[in-house]
């Protein structure tokens, strides 16, 4: 048998005990693919975002109350609770709402009085001001201050031309009509946001959650298993296999690189079921560009392979291994934004994201998946992951021994 | 309790601490964690997060008054200069690719003939590319582009009206509204800034707002401690693998008293490991948790339902093995409906109701009341209540279960 074969035979050895064991199973695919649709279906609106519940509770319940009813109702990011102001608040109070948007009794009347008024967006002190709440209500509320100052302003003129203050108030409460009337059906000047993406027109669509944990979840537990499983390694030096393995006419060379070549195609199995399930099950359009998909998940393997290498080589005991594999696996796909979409995280931690594989692998799927790029796109990301895995196996296969 | 109890739990307990594993896993990484979701949730939750800049770039196809105005003087102004960093581009295309490419988060057209419509009066849009890969951002430029391009109109509006009113009102003359209009447009400027409807933004009632960093305190503590009496009790089934279980029962102690030493272990590892957790997070974050007396009712009532969970881990379980990859597989998917990793008050109500099912929620919601400045016993009997049941009923089925040998 050449060395090759000999490789190749500890490589499919190692799968074949894999797809056997249970206990692989529930790591490598129950648990990503239970935590991707809890998180997925939790954070259902706006990519991955939680859904912002709000309240409104309107009690004026006017035409120009409604105005902030119906705007905050047609925002996805907002999952919102038509209510009164008691109740509202009572809302706010319980934690049941992260804000609460409150119109008071008198609001209309007191726009066509030319009075003015506010409304008060309350949010939890818990979480923090809510940004896009106050800037929806602060959209609406532009408007009607723009109706009160052209009622104002035709008021005013009125009565400099006619010398009679009793017409005002009339005459300003249908001139802020006429003014309101300008918004609808097109405001003066319309804001259209069209997502910009690769994809062609008949296959765009909004994006999911799971377009988020799908491969999130994927690209934490396809390197938590890899680096566990390089890391076996370990184990096997520390009972003295290795060293046996030795004495039988196998070269180093073969039975390491069968043993990386084990790991490596366990991780594309594992890969594999799950892209397979997120696209049919979960309906994530991982499919856009199977070639940027193999390159991607081909080079980010390489990473993950490398990196259980180089703990393997570095580590000495099973114990060592179990401690560091979650601390070199779970941290970075932190800082990756496998959890939470980056764009959450301050620009700093967006940085960090760099750092790490997991980084890479996010930004090159998310490419692929929601912004609909072909296999060009995501040859950065490849080539970033590929030169993680060069480094990490350059590192590990320098460091390792046998005995 | 007897003697032999205090001892085997004291001796499995100076094991434990010695094992600097575990000092590792159920300290340093809840630590480490810690510290990231706080970096990371910390500006995203007191509202500051926005405040870095969105970086959004602008095309003026337009090159009229308006549309020179509307860069230059709206979106450059200081409110909306905190809320976004503008940059411009030549070409739509340019701006296109660069969103496209996630390199900023909207670009804004402003077409051609912009001015043109405003000034007269009619119609007209404006496009915001977004990169849908960051739409939460992409939603907060769109609602701020909106509001100041309203500004442009006010003006125009304003006039307008005024106009149409008093013509229809028959206060002038179509005749003498065209003559004024000039006069009008100046006249118009007195009025403009005037906002009738203010926004009032207002904190609710209740304890201040906590960094992210004070929430995951918890939450992670919570989470970590669940890990610790999982590995705790998994010490029984290696003690029962090696017969070592066995050999002790040949001596004169009873059953309860290795299972009653084993559980008090347990116990006392999620206390100290908690206890731990508590004071580096005071120590080096700053974390302030409140009344230290009901911390240690809460922290044992949280002890105690973990070191059940665990027992019910460690007894359904066939190996060390076994249990060790059934724990993580229990508590991760539990920690999340509970809260431990995206905050309970965040999650959608079908969520906030499965959450009660889960230890996580309980022990969240009592240490909470007490970082909120709970000082009565009433504040966090419930969950405390919950929280004994739930460590009664698994310890009970799972001391049921366990097997010596």
């Amino acid at each position: 048998m050449s060395a090759v074969h000999k490789a190749a035979a500890i490589a499919l050895l190692s799968l074949a005990i894999t797809i056997r064991d249970r206990g692989a199973l529930l790591w490598r695919l129950v648990m990503p693919l239970v935590m991707t649709v809890l998180v997925g279906s939790a954070f259902g609106g706006a990519a991955g975002a939680a859904r912002l519940p709000v309240a409104v509770g309107d009690d004026d319940d006017s035409s120009y109350s409604r105005l902030f009813v119906d705007r905050l109702r047609t925002e996805r990011a907002i999952q919102l609770v038509e209510t009164t102001v008691t109740d509202a608040q009572a809302r706010l109070d319980r934690r049941r709402v992260a804000a609460a948007v409150l119109i008071p009794k008198g609001f209309a009347s007191r726009i066509n009085m030319g009075k003015d008024t506010d409304v008060s967006v309350r949010f939890d002190p818990r979480r923090g001001p809510q940004t896009l709440v106050t800037e929806i209500v602060r959209e609406t509320a532009m408007r009607l201050s723009i109706d009160s100052i052209a009622g104002e302003f035709a008021a005013a003129l009125a009565v400099r031309q006619s010398a009679d203050p009793s017409m005002a108030p009339g005459l300003r409460r249908r001139a802020i009509e006429r003014a309101d009337g300008h918004w609808s059906p097109t405001p003066p000047i319309t804001v259209t946001a069209e997502p910009v993406t690769a994809f062609a027109a008949d296959r765009r669509r909004l994006p999911t959650g799971m377009e988020q944990s799908s491969p999130g979840f994927a690209v934490m537990f396809v390197m938590m298993a890899a680096v566990f499983s390089a890391a076996a390694l370990v184990v096997e030096r520390q009972n003295g296999t290795l060293a046996r393995l030795l004495t039988t006419p196998t070269s180093r060379a073969a039975i390491l690189g069968g043993k990386i070549a084990g790991v490596y195609l366990q991780g594309l199995v594992q890969m594999a079921i799950l892209v397979g399930v997120g696209q049919a099950v979960l309906d994530v359009n991982w499919g856009q560009s199977p070639v940027g998909l193999a390159l991607l998940v081909g080079a980010y393997l390489l990473a993950a392979t490398g990196l259980g290498i180089m703990l393997a080589a570095v580590v000495r005991t099973e114990a060592q291994a179990a401690t560091l594999v979650p601390v070199v696996t779970i941290i970075p796909a932190m800082l990756g934004g496998t959890f939470w979409p980056i764009e959450v995280a301050p620009s700093y931690m967006r940085a960090l994201a760099y750092a790490v594989p997991q980084g890479w692998a996010m930004t090159g799927f998310v490419n692929i998946i929601t912004r609909g790029f072909g296999w060009q796109g995501v040859l950065p990301q490849a080539a970033a992951l590929a030169g993680f895995g060069a480094a990490f196996f350059l590192a590990g296969i320098w460091l390792f021994r046998f005995e | 309790m007897t003697d032999k109890t205090l001892v085997i739990a004291l001796k499995d307990l100076s094991i434990r601490t010695r094992d600097r594993r575990s000092a590792v896993i159920l300290l340093a990484m809840p630590m480490a964690l810690i510290f990231i979701l706080g970096l990371v949730f910390t500006p995203l939750w007191s509202g500051t997060a926005e405040i870095q800049r969105i970086p959004i770039v602008v095309v003026d196809q337009d090159r009229g008054e308006i549309a020179r105005l509307f860069i230059e003087q709206i979106l450059a102004t200081g409110e909306i200069g905190r809320l976004l960093r503008i940059d411009r581009a030549g070409e739509a295309s340019a701006a296109r690719t660069l969103v496209m490419r996630g390199r900023r988060v909207a670009g804004l057209i402003i077409p051609e003939g912009f001015s043109q419509a405003v000034m007269t009066g009619r119609p007209t849009r404006l496009t915001l590319y977004t990169d849908p890969a960051q739409s939460i951002r992409a939603g907060i430029v769109q609602s701020i582009v909106t509001r100041f391009a309203a500004e442009i109109a006010k003006r125009q509006i304003a006039v307008t009206v005024a106009a149409e009113t008093l013509i229809v009102e028959r206060v002038m003359t179509p005749d003498q509204v065209a003559a004024a209009i000039p006069d009008w447009l100046r006249d118009v400027e007195e009025f403009i800034d005037h906002q009738a409807v203010a926004i009032a933004e207002e904190r609710g009632a209740g304890p201040r707002f906590a960094p992210a960093i004070n929430y995951y305190a918890i939450a992670m503590g919570v989470m970590y401690i669940l890990f610790g009496v999982s590995i705790a009790s998994q010490g029984i089934l290696v003690e029962r693998r090696e017969g070592t279980l066995a050999r002790l029962r040949t001596t004169p102690t009873t059953a309860g008293d290795i299972i009653g030493g084993k559980l008090l272990a347990t116990f006392l590892t999620g206390f100290t490991q908690l206890s731990l957790l508590v004071v580096f997070t005071r120590a080096f974050y700053g974390v302030r948790w409140g009344s230290p007396l009901l911390l240690a009712v809460m922290i044992s009532a949280t002890a105690l339902a973990a070191a059940g969970l665990g027992t019910l881990i460690a007894a359904l379980a066939r190996s060390p093995e076994s249990a060790e990859a059934l724990a993580p597989a229990v508590i991760l998917p539990m920690s999340f409906l509970g809260g431990s990793m995206w905050p309970i008050y965040a999650m959608p109500p079908w969520l906030d109701t499965a959450s009660r099912l889960s230890f996580n929620r309980w022990a969240l919601d009592g240490f909470l009341a007490i970082m909120d400045g709970a000082t009565t016993a009433a504040a966090i009997a419930q969950p405390v209540a919950i929280l004994l049941g739930m460590g009664v009923v698994c310890l009970a089925i799972g001391t049921w279960r366990l097997r010596f040998q």
